[in-house]
């Protein structure tokens, strides 16, 4: 400024006079441009071009008497009026604002350039003395105590009083869903294979042994609309299934009581339909089995179309996770554990875990995955904790459902893998034809193989285990047994059919679907103890549900229910 | 006392005219992404309150004008040391990142958008917003916050209008600074859960930017300007929660603006130039307590460090039904909740809405209860890092740390150069350049 001012040969105390001036002036300017636009505004609040009380009188009085043509161009006169009136005002208020604008810079110009003239050489003399240096730390050091212990306090109270007011469903809707998921699905059949996709049915009423004639043991029959290979899932009084073809694929609740369809939702939304692979041969665009807990009902088809709905047939959410590279088709099943969903999406590349939130479908985690597979995952808990396990062409592979890390892996696997692992007795156990059946003793995240078995293999029906049995189903229809803890073969027995169903066993009896339609149930033991023989009359590669004593059982185009005990309940 | 002046360059003022035409020309060249109806009766739209989606390519030239802006104020604070051309930076930047791209996207928002990329699955950060959230920190790695020094709109217009700034006592300084990180963790909470973006809520100057908002951010506005003009650049000092990453950076950068060209000469005269409070003087020879003392209470604070840590992270995390109220998902439920316990319905727009779209309540509350749970979470993390940053501070503040001259304290300095015509050795520099 200085140097301005010698440039131009002013003279300083004018130009500070002139400044001062201007600054007045400027800021007497803005501070009436101020209450201008104060008023202003509180004037715009008060003008509502849709709320005018006398547009409301007009328009009542129009609707009293509608073909009133002088009133109606009234209320358009009018409308526009206040219309114009309204954008008037907020002009006003914009042009006032640069008007502010503007005198607020000058004002701050004129100040800033009489600051500058007034500036003198600093005097060190004149400086607070600089020696308290240590001080004012141990000052700034006591604040910040007093500040993290303010912090803290408000924290507290804020916790205290917001917890107080929490009431309603809302309130308990969090804690509710966790203790539901946790328990609940003990009772019913969540998913493929049973609760934790395990084979294992948990249910106290298992199926009774008095009837054995089929004819009387079936209690109801019911067609399924669309051809489909996913099993049956049961969560109370609904049973759930998929079916579809290549233009339309549909998820199905049925009634457990009466076999009635409750609901029935056609899914198509895959924007790619026409690209979808042929597979209206085995094994179909339906394969994979629903997931339920109760709250909602979750089905992929191999369009790669995700869907959930609620437990009254609602859609919630739909993901669109692309067409698999799949030569056979996704068939992978869904499992919940706590408010999450998993899929295994394992296919030719780009393969992945995920876990969505079951209410929501956002993707909580993914993981990549290495190789195709055509099992699904199991949700088990193990000594160390909950871990989700699955199984694919090369490896056996544990992940913490709740962060997704893997917590171990072990290459045991080949072939096309069909068969999803099971899991008793702190064992995991796997098998699939052209490679082995390996039982994996979990050792924290150094598991190790127990035993291997290299006889007759299952390549589609998952191993059923106790923990003193592995039974294994193959598709050329031989039964095995082996001891749980050696891997050595106790029994086999050969079935009229090969078996694509899974065993499941539900108290002390092992139920094992044939594909010609016979679900053969047998005691486990060391020796083969048959029990009985229930046939559907048609083909069956489905797995049955044990839910509340009775037995349900998807044929190629029925569903049946099946009542073992003397009552017919 | 007189003052040299070093002109920038012509060519300096060459590019910011050139930027300026090219923005200009490209503004009128800009399409709306989505046409505005039009009324055969004239009816004029009125202007929107919030600045209309840019063209990708405007949005790389505002990327492209950044990082030239970057690189003048570091060339301007560091090698040619001139505050009148930091200043003109200043006006460059409240003109063309304030006025004209209506304060966004700023770096300082930029945080916001980087924290829901990281940690919402459905969140895509451009990369635009990506590159003004990272090149000032680059930035500032290399040569100091001269990111605030002239190019941050919201700093230099604090930096304008401070007229007649009053010193802060240091320890006032120390506690009030501690809000930024607050602020920031707040910020990335929110951000991260898909809750709000609270700085740009907050923004105390885009309203001026904008020329308009509600009356009460206008006020807000206002008041902020009429403060910063006493005290300096308030927002940057005791708010701003990006300028606690560009702090951490500048104290590793490779290069920093000196108060002096030269050695310091311990004149004093530089000692309350700097309204900002971010001069280290040097501290006296005698230490107030013995080396043991001191050993003894850095050992004590280390060992508390993990206790305010689990402090603050058990007390945020029960904070989770009082933050969560601030994601819609959770104040809709709440609000389905009490009309449904009331008997009511239909209250709000938004109930009404939502009552309408046939979504059952108890979705809603499933929803809402994962995201509260979520801020449970995230309640830990907060307080952790609050708790982190407590213990740090006071350690920092029993560390005595010995200097013998006055030099810019990294971290807080905003490179904006006041000091330097205070240093005789400065004048000294000037007047050999004005002789060679």
């Amino acid at each position: 400024m200085n140097d301005l001012i010698q440039k131009f040969n002013l003279h300083e105390k004018t130009v500070y006079a002139v400044c001062r001036t201007v600054a007045v002036v400027a800021a007497v300017f803005s501070l009436i441009i101020c209450v201008l636009l104060i008023a202003n505004y509180l004037q715009t609040r008060a003008i509502d071009p849709l709320h005018s009380q006398a547009l409301e009188t007009l328009v009542k009085r129009l609707d009293q008497n509608p073909g009133d043509a002088a009133l109606r161009e009234q209320i358009r006169a009018l409308h526009l009026l206040s219309r114009k009136a309204y954008f008037v005002h907020q002009w006003q208020l914009r042009s006032g604002g640069v008007l502010l604008l503007i005198g607020v810079i000058v004002m701050l110009a004129a100040l800033k350039i009489m600051q500058n003239l007034q500036r003198q050489a600093p005097n060190p003399e004149d400086f607070p003395d600089s020696n308290n240096a240590w001080e004012a730390l141990e000052q700034a050091r006591n604040w910040v105590v007093g500040l993290s212990v303010f912090i803290l306090g408000l924290a507290v109270i804020f916790a205290i009083l917001s917890y107080r007011e929490m009431s309603g469903a809302f309130a308990e809707s969090g804690e509710t869903e966790t203790i539901a998921l946790n328990n609940e699905p003990l009772k019913f059949w969540p998913n493929f294979r049973g609760p934790g996709g395990n084979g294992v049915a948990n249910a106290e009423d298992v199926p009774g042994d008095g009837i054995i004639d089929s004819a009387h043991a079936i209690v109801w029959k019911v067609p399924v609309p669309r051809p489909g290979l996913s099993s049956p899932v049961v969560w109370e009084n609904h049973l759930f299934l998929t079916g579809g073809d290549k233009h339309l694929r549909e998820v199905y609740c049925f009634d457990t009581a009466s076999g009635e369809i409750l609901w029935q939702r056609a899914v198509g939304f895959t924007a790619d339909s026409a690209s979808l692979p042929d597979l209206e041969t085995y094994p179909g665009y339906a394969s994979p089995s629903v997931a339920t807990n109760g709250r909602y009902v979750c089905a992929i088809f191999a369009s790669g179309e995700l869907i959930c709905f609620d437990m009254t047939g609602n859609e919630i959410w739909t993901r669109d996770l692309g067409i698999p590279d799949n030569h056979y088709g996704h068939a992978s099943s869904l499992i919940m554990y706590q408010q999450m969903l998993f899929v295994q999406y394992d296919q030719n590349s780009n393969s992945k875990l995920y876990a969505l939130e079951a209410a929501t479908g956002k993707t909580a985690w993914e993981v990549p995955r290495s190789d195709i597979s055509w099992s699904s995952p199991i949700c088990v808990n193990t000594e160390n904790g909950v871990q989700l396990i699955l199984a694919n062409s090369k490896t056996v592979d544990a992940y913490d459902p709740q962060s997704g890390r893997r917590l171990w892996t072990l290459d045991c696997m080949g072939g096309e893998m069909g068969p999803s692992p099971a899991f008793a007795g702190g064992m995991v156990y796997a098998a699939n034809e052209n490679a082995a059946a390996v039982a994996i003793r979990l050792n924290g995240s150094q598991p190790e193989i127990a035993w291997e078995f290299d006889g007759d293999l299952p390549d589609t029906a998952s191993p059923l285990a106790t923990d003193r049995y592995v039974f294994l189903a193959t598709s050329y229809g031989l039964l095995s047994c082996l001891d749980a803890k050696t891997g050595e073969k106790l029994w086999e027995a050969e079935l009229d059919y090969g078996c694509y169903a899974s065993p499941v066993l539900a108290g002390n009896r092992v139920y094992a679907m044939d594909s010609g339609g016979v679900l053969v149930i047998f005691e486990p033991g060391d020796t083969y103890q048959p029990v009985a023989e229930i046939s559907l009359g048609e083909k069956s590669d489905c797995t049955p549900a044990i839910v509340g004593g009775r037995i349900y059982v998807r044929g190629k185009e029925y569903l049946y229910c099946i009542v073992l005990n003397q009552d017919g309940t | 006392m007189s003052r040299a002046v070093v002109r920038p360059k012509s060519w300096v003022m060459f590019i910011l005219l050139a930027i300026c035409l090219i923005n200009s020309a490209a503004l009128a060249q800009d399409p709306a992404r989505f046409p505005k109806p039009e009324f055969e009766s004239g009816y004029q739209q009125p202007p929107t309150q919030t600045p209309p989606p840019r063209s990708t390519g405007r949005e790389w030239m505002d990327v492209f004008v950044l990082a030239v802006a970057l690189g003048l104020t570091s060339y301007f604070a560091l090698k040619k040391r001139s505050r009148r051309a930091i200043w003109a930076m200043a006006v460059f930047s409240v003109i063309y990142f304030g006025f004209i791209r209506e304060g966004c996207v700023c770096a300082v928002g930029s945080l916001q958008n980087v924290s829901a990329a990281l940690f919402l699955s459905d969140y895509v950060i451009p990369l635009t917003v990506l590159a003004f959230f990272v090149i000032p920190l680059i930035f500032t790695l290399f040569f100091g916050r001269t990111f605030c020094a002239a190019v941050c709109p919201l700093g230099a217009v604090q930096d304008l209008v401070m007229v007649k700034p009053v010193p802060v006592a240091g320890w006032l300084q120390e506690v009030l600074g501690l809000f930024r990180y607050v602020y920031l963790g707040f910020a990335v909470l929110f951000a991260a859960t898909g809750s709000a973006f609270l700085i740009c809520r907050y923004d105390p100057f885009v309203s001026i930017f904008r020329m308009g908002n509600d009356f009460g951010m206008m006020l807000y506005s206002i008041g902020f300007v009429a403060l910063s003009i006493f005290v300096a650049r308030p927002y940057c000092r005791f708010l701003c929660p990006y300028g606690v990453l560009l702090g951490w950076m500048s104290q590793l950068s490779k290069k920093h603006l000196t108060i002096t060209p030269d050695s310091c000469h311990v004149c004093r005269l530089c000692e309350t130039s700097c309204p900002m409070g971010a001069i280290d003087k040097p501290t006296p020879e005698k230490l107030p307590v013995t080396r043991e003392q001191g050993i003894r209470r850095l050992g004590v604070l280390l060992i508390f460090v993990p206790v305010m840590i689990a402090i603050g992270g058990g007390t945020f995390s029960r904070l989770d039904v009082f933050l969560s109220k601030m994601h819609p998902t959770v104040s809709l439920a709440e609000k389905i909740d009490l009309e449904n316990r009331t008997g009511t319905a239909g209250t709000t727009v938004e109930t009404l809405t939502f009552r309408s779209s046939g979504t059952p309540a108890e979705t809603l509350f499933a929803e809402a209860g994962i995201i509260r749970k979520r801020f449970r979470i995230g309640g830990w993390l907060l307080g952790g890092f609050l708790g982190l940053i407590l213990g740090v501070k006071l350690i920092g503040l029993s560390i005595f740390r010995t200097s013998t001259e006055y030099e810019p304290n990294r971290a807080a300095c905003f490179s904006c150069g006041r000091c330097f015509s205070y240093c005789p050795n400065e004048h000294q520099r000037l007047e050999n350049i004005r002789h060679y």
